[in-house]
């Protein structure tokens, strides 16, 4: 952690009649109530389809595939970015609300808040690239990550629910919270079936595996694909940074992936300017900086070996002339 | 006795009276109305304000664009809307 963040007081200390531990976070609860809003229109339009122009059999799979398709996308992005920044740093400065709106943050991705949290800070960032990582792809005999297809539809939910039954259930404290909060969820998680079974497959169970599968798990291949653990060596090298500037705006700045794993608790409206801080040591400690995002990275991994040198470039503007 | 009083030399004033009213008008503030360089105005107000407003729409840009897709779908019909998502993938698989 950079020494002034280190040293700096913690928000509360500093206003403490703040609900918000940061001035920009209320953009996270914007982006969640919006996808929120996002559900509610596809599910009151399927629930209306002569309003929708749904006339028939196929005009109502037209609808459940765009609908569902945009869904996943963005609730990939709410769990896997935005809630992501809350399991790192808190949004509100009472745990009541952080715990509250955590549970109803990722309840619309398919997950329970503390199991995400518990795979991401405890498994993936403490052991990042390290074989108790599991939350990665596996490694190959050549020590690369397996199939970019593979990763992608075997990793949620089968993978992780094995891992986090073992995990979970080894310890008494953790498997009582656990089982409360999988209760929560499975309770939130359940108020569309309520309203129409079909429709919570086709417009609650189907975006959700499309965010896990195709957002969240594209995106966690890509950010460590081709990288090595952290060693006094290669101290940048366990991850890609992506900086596309469009890419970084829509994206709360999750591009900056090197600097985050190295700063976790650093807020996410400020990586840009820590990036610049450490631009230099990231050059000199050849980093892979690619230029653009997470999508077009998912794009050439997912392709034959051809379209996967192009993951391997360098940005220009990065080159070491070491 | 009454001194006869001297009549004040009138001075000129800063600001000039726009033409049938008591009061400056605000359309001749000097272009540097400070020295400090800090003064707020409505110019400096509204770009902060505009740039804010960018920056919220530009973040929750994805999550308003499946609105628009899910509530277009009344508008001009599903099919529509789900030519648009396709599109909009592969772009953002190609650009993004």
């Amino acid at each position: 952690m950079i020494p002034e963040a280190r040293t700096a007081p913690a928000p509360t200390m500093l206003r403490p009649w703040r609900i918000l531990s940061h001035p920009q976070d209320w953009h996270c609860i914007l982006f969640h109530f919006i996808c929120l809003t996002a559900y509610t229109c596809a599910f009151w339009l399927y629930l209306h389809p002569q309003v929708a122009r749904i006339t028939g059999p196929w005009s109502r799979i037209a609808f459940v595939l765009a609908s569902a398709l945009v869904l996943g996308w963005i609730s990939g992005i709410d769990v896997g970015v935005n809630f992501h920044n809350h399991s790192h740093r808190p949004i509100f400065t009472s745990q009541f609300f952080n715990r509250w709106f955590g549970r109803m943050w990722t309840f619309s991705g398919g997950w329970p808040s503390f199991f995400w949290e518990y795979c991401h800070v405890t498994i993936h960032h403490a052991n990042l690239l390290s074989a108790d990582d599991w939350t990665l792809p596996k490694h190959t005999a050549d020590g690369k990550f397996e199939n970019f297809q593979r990763y992608l539809f075997a990793h949620w939910p089968w993978r992780l629910a094995i891992h986090l039954w073992k995990d979970l259930t080894a310890r008494q404290t953790l498997r009582r919270r656990s089982f409360r909060e999988l209760a929560i969820f499975l309770a939130l998680w359940s108020i569309p079936f309520w309203f129409d079974p079909v429709m919570a497959i086709c417009l609650w169970v189907l975006p959700h595996w499309i965010a896990n599968a195709f957002v969240m798990n594209s995106g966690m291949y890509v950010q460590h694909a081709g990288c090595v653990p952290k060693t006094s060596a290669k101290p940048v090298s366990h991850s890609t940074v992506f900086v596309s500037n469009l890419f970084n705006l829509t994206m709360f700045n999750i591009g900056f992936h090197s600097e985050h794993h190295d700063h976790p608790r650093v807020h996410w409206s400020e990586l840009p300017e820590l990036h610049q801080r450490l631009k230099q040591d990231l050059i000199d400690g050849r980093a892979h900086v690619v230029p653009f995002g997470n999508y077009h990275a998912a794009f050439l991994l997912a392709g034959d070996e051809a379209r996967q040198k192009g993951f391997a470039e360098q940005d220009s503007r990065y080159k070491s002339n070491l | 006795m009454l001194h006869s009083t001297r009549r004040r030399k009138r001075t000129e004033r800063r600001f000039q009276k726009t033409p049938g009213t008591e009061h400056p008008s605000l359309l001749q503030v000097p272009p540097q109305p400070s020295l400090s360089g800090n003064e707020l105005n409505m110019r400096s107000r509204a770009r902060v304000f505009v740039s804010r407003i960018t920056l919220v729409l530009a973040r929750s840009f994805f999550p308003l664009f499946a609105i628009a897709i899910i509530l277009g779908a009344a508008l001009w019909g599903p099919w529509v809307s789900l030519g648009v998502t396709v599109i909009a993938i592969a772009a953002a698989l190609r650009l993004l």
